[in-house]
């Protein structure tokens, strides 16, 4: 094959992810989807921040797998 | 919300791995910066060139190293870590991984702070760390994508936040640049050649070079941009589906820029045409993102006139759209044969790395302080905002100065008698840019100095006896 037509053929690839992309970007399927996504760095994280507020009454539910070894750090 | 997590269990992050890179910043920054700074001093004076471990070659790839891969290292490390545990409602899976990736990058840090002035380099720009750091790189490398993808899976929400999507981005690609530039036959414990010849190796290296701009300096600072922007101004990014589209044609597109570092010379010119295409198509996704960013101000703009932190987030942007701007022209080939090899492109990077690199992950840092040690606040705001105003003039003054010598030196470079014979030496556009190496010295001392009044602010905000927040998020809403 000709490399114009292999080259042609990424071109004309390329525009088609480009152009799919931006449709399922801006889908109305998708909308709440990404909106709630945008609101992912809102989640409360009270007193996960901080190493002193990791003994508050919220945070004594703990979920014992994840934690292990993880006390020792502070 | 769809997002909340159904259990309620807030987990336990690991915000010792974050305090530590975040401290570190702090310190490679200034590091970094006063070697910068040395650097601008010895092109002024050249007195100031000392024997060979304090000369002009060896400090130079010190710098870059140490502002690069330290200072900004360390900025995107601690950043993805707290992102991606909060964006994914869960710790991360190892904290002893997280633990070896702290003291692993430490001491590639320090290895290369020894070696380099003692000359030992493989020369590949931005890679000249001989082949057993690049090993050491490499595995400190493999665990933090273990830690971070692992956070990923184990996620207690739906969806990957986008600014994990750009971590994610300069991890991967970050390690496959790594790992294809750095092959090379070792000959001796510090020599080693790479397995590359010629006009491919150039090929090579620069694939490395600006996907080390594209992804290491660009697509991580953007995934820190998605998260810290919405959080300081209190209000979702402008559009997340712009960030979609941000993300794809970004990641898509940088890969294939990098031949414009190369051209008019031995590569084939339907790869330099290439390189100049995809760098000026690199105009749109840039400047989408750049957009978005700042677009996420809307309605509530009155913040920047009392919130310092925001104002640097947001001027990182503006120093983000210019430089994005410059970039894609500097590629194009005619406008090249001005620039290549000038002091413009020194400025261009400058303007990059002082402007939105730094200035960005300043506005990270500023942000992530009093949270990380549980404060309402930094020390002081006044400080914050005498390093804002510090920042942007030492950044203007800098790439300036190296427009003015970029431009004089291409247009000295290029003058012809009507005989043929060149109008200057090259000697003499050196004495033309004198006044420009002062000016940038002066602008690099003032972007050093408010490093230094970022440090003494961060120590007192650390050690300050000021009330805990109670309710950190709260505080935030208030």
């Amino acid at each position: 094959m000709d490399i114009g037509i292999l080259q042609g053929i990424g071109t004309v690839l390329a525009m088609a992810a480009f152009i799919g992309v931006c449709v399922w970007a801006w889908s109305s399927k998708n909308k709440q989807r990404f909106d709630d996504a945008a609101q992912l760095p809102f989640m409360n994280d009270l007193g996960a921040d901080s190493s002193d507020l990791r003994n508050s009454e919220t945070n004594k539910i703990k979920n014992s797998q994840e934690d292990q070894g993880r006390q020792n750090h502070e | 919300m769809s997002n909340q997590n159904s259990s309620g269990v807030l987990p336990q992050y690991n915000n010792k791995v974050v305090k530590q890179f975040a401290i570190m910043t702090v310190v490679w920054g200034i590091v970094g910066m006063l070697v910068g700074v040395v650097l601008a001093a010895q092109l002024v004076w050249p007195e100031l060139n000392f024997g060979p471990w304090f000369h002009f070659g060896r400090l130079r790839p010190l710098h870059t190293n140490a502002v690069i891969f330290a200072f900004g290292g360390c900025a995107l490390f601690a950043s993805s870590y707290y992102v991606v545990q909060r964006t994914s409602q869960s710790a991360l899976i190892s904290d002893r991984l997280a633990a070896f990736h702290f003291w692993g990058w430490q001491l590639v840090i320090v290895a290369a702070a020894i070696t380099l002035p003692l000359g030992l380099t493989s020369s590949k720009e931005y890679a000249e760390l001989e082949w057993p750091i690049d090993i050491l790189i490499t595995l400190v490398w493999v665990c933090y994508a273990i830690v971070f993808f692992g956070t990923i899976v184990k996620r207690r929400v739906k969806h990957i936040y986008v600014a994990n999507w750009f971590f994610g981005a300069f991890i991967i690609a970050v390690a496959v640049l790594h790992i294809v530039n750095s092959l090379a036959v070792p000959v001796s414990w510090f020599k080693s050649y790479s397995i590359f010849p010629g006009t491919i190796d150039a090929m090579v290296q620069w694939w490395y070079g600006h996907n080390a701009v594209g992804f290491f300096l660009t697509a991580g600072f953007l995934g820190m941009m998605y998260y810290f922007v919405p959080k300081q101004a209190e209000r979702p990014i402008y559009s997340y589906r712009l960030s979609i589209v941000h993300f794809w044609a970004l990641i898509a597109i940088y890969i294939w820029a990098g031949p414009h570092h190369l051209h008019y010379s031995t590569l084939p010119d339907w790869a330099q045409s290439l390189g100049m295409v995809m760098s000026i198509l690199l105009l749109a996704p840039s400047w989408g993102g750049m957009i978005n960013g700042m677009m996420t101000l809307s309605g509530a703009w009155h913040k920047l006139r009392t919130d310092p932190t925001l104002r640097f987030l947001v001027v990182s942007l503006s120093f983000y759209g210019m430089s994005t701007f410059e970039g894609p022209m500097m590629a194009i080939k005619t406008v090249n044969a001005l620039s290549h090899n000038t002091d413009w492109t020194i400025g261009h990077v400058h303007s990059g790395a002082l402007g939105w690199v730094a200035m960005i992950s300043i506005g990270c840092l500023y942000h992530l302080f009093p949270r990380l040690y549980g404060k309402k606040k930094m020390f002081s705001e006044n400080l914050i905002n005498v390093h804002f105003w510090m920042s942007t003039v030492g950044t203007v003054l800098y790439i300036a100065s190296m427009w003015v010598n970029g431009i004089a030196q291409g247009l000295m470079w290029r003058a012809f008698n009507s005989d043929g014979s060149l109008t200057y030496s090259f000697v003499e556009s050196v004495e033309a840019s004198y006044p420009g190496y002062f000016v940038r010295f002066i602008g690099g001392t003032i972007f050093f100095i408010g490093m230094l009044l970022m440090a003494y602010n961060v120590w007192k905000t650390i050690e300050d006896k000021q009330p805990q927040a109670q309710n950190i998020e709260g505080a935030a809403h208030a």
